[in-house]
């Protein structure tokens, strides 16, 4: 067995990963950039994140400021964790095809079940 | 030349360390806050928002505060990425640190040009003595009021007293 050859290793993964990426982006130039949105029930907050949840957007209307900070910060933070939900839920979607389903579970890119509230298409009393 | 049991050893180990780089990955956070101390963030490795505090002032920012908290979260997530980088280093080494931050196109944020490349022990001993010279004797608090010299009696420990502890 020849030693653990670290150059050789990553040109593997790096080539593996440029395959899935050129798949991928013909994907992603269709659908546009993947992100994840949660508003709260009267819009007065509404959250935009990136795939994984890093939040790119962030409009706190100035009704919403007279609930208090603390109930702002709350509300960001359940609104970012629905959006980070749904990003990962879109990922999911555009890369199952050319990714296997356990790497995009640890890349933490899970589909949400239809009837699961956080789902984009939910509606109360479908 | 090792033997075969070794190598197969040796493979195991590497993998067995390769396979925690995800999972300490995915336990990195990051913590920042603005200038005024008025919105602190903690996001986990991929940036997702873990925790938010806002200062009661916050709200006077009126509609420029959605974009602040977004500044924030941007600059935990560099705090997360390098807390990863450094919990992997430790196990991996720096050189395979170095490659995960090759494969994965997100260089440490350390790397950066403009990062703040920190002091130096001599610098920070310099600066100390500097501040020791320029700081007046400390003295001890004075009493300023009956109530307060009562609470401290109160809480007075003659033990303390002793010299042979």
């Amino acid at each position: 067995m020849a030693d653990f050859d670290v150059d050789l290793a990553a040109a593997r993964v790096a080539e593996q990963a440029d395959r899935a990426g050129a798949e991928a982006e013909a994907r992603f130039e269709r659908s546009g950039p993947v992100v994840g949105k949660a508003s709260s029930p009267d819009s007065t907050i509404e959250v935009q994140v990136a795939p994984g949840g890093l939040l790119t957007g962030l409009t706190i209307h100035r009704s919403a400021l007279r609930h208090g900070s603390s109930v702002i910060a709350d509300q960001i933070v359940e609104l970012a964790q629905r959006a980070t939900r749904r990003a990962g839920d879109k990922m999911y979607h555009a890369l199952a095809p050319v990714v296997d389903a356990s790497q995009l579970e640890v890349l933490g890119y899970e589909p949400i079940p239809d009837d699961d509230p956080d789902a984009d298409t939910y509606s109360y009393g479908r | 030349m090792p033997t075969t049991r070794e190598l197969i050893s040796q493979a195991r180990a590497r993998e067995e360390a390769m396979a925690r780089v995800d999972e300490l990955l995915a336990s990195a956070s990051g913590t920042a806050h603005d200038i005024d101390g008025q919105v602190e963030a903690t996001v986990d490795g991929r940036g997702k928002l873990l925790r938010l505090w806002l200062a009661p002032s916050a709200v006077n920012l009126g509609e420029s505060l959605g974009p602040l908290v977004v500044e924030i979260a941007q600059a935990a997530m560099r705090e997360a990425t390098q807390d990863g980088y450094n919990k992997v280093a430790l196990l991996l080494g720096e050189d395979m640190t170095a490659m995960i931050e090759q494969m994965t196109g997100m260089p440490a944020p350390a790397r950066a040009e403009d990062d703040d490349p920190g002091m130096t022990v001599e610098e920070f001993q310099r600066q100390r003595a500097e501040r020791l010279a320029s700081a007046p004797p400390e003295s001890p608090e004075p009493v300023t009021s009956a109530e307060d010299e009562d609470a401290y009696w109160e809480s007075f420990d003659p033990a303390s007293l002793r010299s042979d502890r």
